[in-house]
């Protein structure tokens, strides 16, 4: 079996934020409650003119710095989201396109709650692992949507990070996977609904941490792994409390789980979450460094991986903007009224 | 408006990738044509994705579908390599716009076409 591992990565965060003061001020909500409550204290906004396939464009162009590869050599292309912004159009062909992948490229758009980018980055791992591609692009990328009043209002929020899968100059290979999926329903959003349906508390214990510790503990067994293995550990984040506490019941120590941990700043960012935080990661990761990545998606299931950092990561890292300097620089901060017409929220007249 | 889609699709490779063309003195097309001057050949190019303001004005009246970004600003951006290109500046108070200003091309969503026709994507310009 040849080595498979990232050759390229990229991570884009749009400027604009709100804070949680500012949605709670809306509501008569307690602000205080959400940050200490579920680690929340403001969330990523897209500008108006931007979406899924644009953040995924960003994403992707900054993989293709790193890999040191031209986008014609990318074989396929897959973006994770639940926002794709065509019901029937690909993602992936505007982003094939936009980066000179096509026409010799498949591409398909994934979709499984917040595990539809883990989902494209196995797909491409395995596409490359079978020699059927040289490189695959894996992208997570979303502009969630909470209903507005709703909990989730507080942390659905906009990212994306892109993958790029291949067998030379590799940043991190995977030294294993698994996943532990289940039909648990916890999240769901209909045809034609605009704002997804959650089972309030249910979307706790059987949902989030039944697949991602389930997840977490299968992979280490299967690797012979334990805890100590790993100097990194990222978990999706659909609030900061969740992957503190899971990082927490697994026994890894704070310090293996700050750095991919993004969600109390950038909010949750659905199929971009435990990605970016991956991101951040290898911004910072050693060679020889042990990397766990856990997804979870409702509906539900965790994907997850063991990355091992080589000495190419150094060398390339600083080829594009790395992720935590997106997060903390250059915002652009909205309140409650700009926000909402950001985000498509106000009742109008059709044009 | 209604769907335009042979047009976009022909302009996808200059407002995806910012293709261009460069003939043998070293002049760049923006977008490539189909023949240049003096029967010339030119070679396919893809434009450098940073530059500076050379000149802008900032919009307050705008057609329909771009009503909702007022007041937006509008500029002649000078990239890398010498060629220029008008694009709308993104993500920036317009107030803070300014001649010299270092910007970065973004693939944005460029207009859309009612709640039902297609969505138009292509560059515009952010603060470096």
């Amino acid at each position: 079996m040849p080595e498979v591992g990232i050759v390229g990565y990229g991570a884009y965060i749009p400027r604009y934020r709100i804070k949680v003061e500012s949605i709670a001020g809306v509501w008569g909500a307690e602000a205080e409650s959400f940050k200490r409550g579920l680690l929340l204290y403001e969330k990523s906004v897209p500008a108006p003119d931007q979406d899924t396939i644009t953040m995924s464009v960003e994403a992707s162009r900054y993989a293709l710095k790193r890999a040191g590869i031209d986008g014609s050599r990318i074989g396929a292309a897959y973006v994770g989201s639940e926002s794709h912004p065509y019901a029937v159009k690909p993602s992936g062909t505007v982003l094939s396109e936009a980066i000179g992948a096509t026409p010799e490229c498949h591409t398909a758009d994934f979709e499984f709650a917040c595990k539809a980018g883990t989902e494209a980055m196995y797909i491409c791992y395995a596409q490359v692992m079978a020699g059927l591609i040289e490189y695959g692009l894996g992208v997570g990328a979303d502009t969630s949507q909470g209903a507005p009043g709703d909990a989730l209002e507080y942390s659905a929020s906009a990212g994306a990070a892109a993958f790029i899968f291949g067998t030379n100059n590799i940043l991190a290979r995977v030294e294993e996977t698994y996943t532990y999926m289940t039909d648990t329903p916890d999240f769901w959003r209909r045809e034609h609904q605009f704002y997804p349906q959650h089972a309030g508390r249910f979307t706790g214990e059987p949902a989030y941490f039944r697949h991602t510790l389930g997840a977490a503990k299968g992979i280490m067994k299967k690797a012979g792994m334990t805890v100590d293995d790993f100097d990194y550990a990222v978990f999706h984040q659909p609030n900061g409390k969740f992957p503190t506490a899971a990082g927490k019941r697994l026994g890894f120590p704070e310090e293996k789980i700050k750095t991919g941990l993004l969600t109390p700043w950038l909010g949750n960012t659905y199929s971009g979450s435990s990605p970016l935080g991956l991101t951040a990661i290898l911004d910072e990761a050693n060679p020889g460094d042990r990397i766990l990545m856990v997804s979870f998606g409702s509906g539900a299931g965790s994907d997850a991986f063991i990355f091992n950092v080589q000495e190419r990561l150094l060398e390339v890292r600083d080829l594009a903007p790395t992720t935590r300097p997106q997060l903390d620089e250059n915002k652009i901060y909205l309140d409650y009224g700009r926000y909402a017409k950001f985000r498509g929220k106000i009742l109008r007249n059709p044009k | 408006m209604k769907i335009r889609s042979p047009r976009y699709n022909r302009e996808i490779p200059q407002r995806y990738r910012l293709e261009a063309a460069k003939d043998v003195e070293g002049r760049i097309y923006f977008p490539p044509r189909v023949s240049y001057p003096g029967g010339e050949k030119a070679e396919p190019i893809r434009l450098s994705n940073r530059g500076k303001v050379i000149t802008y004005t900032v919009i307050h009246v705008a057609p329909a579908e771009y009503s909702d970004l007022t007041p937006y600003p509008v500029g002649i951006i000078e990239l890398d390599d010498g060629a220029r290109i008008t694009a709308q500046i993104a993500d920036v108070d317009p107030a803070k716009v300014h001649i010299g200003m270092r910007v970065k091309v973004e693939f944005r969503l460029l207009r859309a076409e009612g709640e039902e026709g297609l969505l138009c994507y292509g560059y515009k310009v952010v603060p470096e």
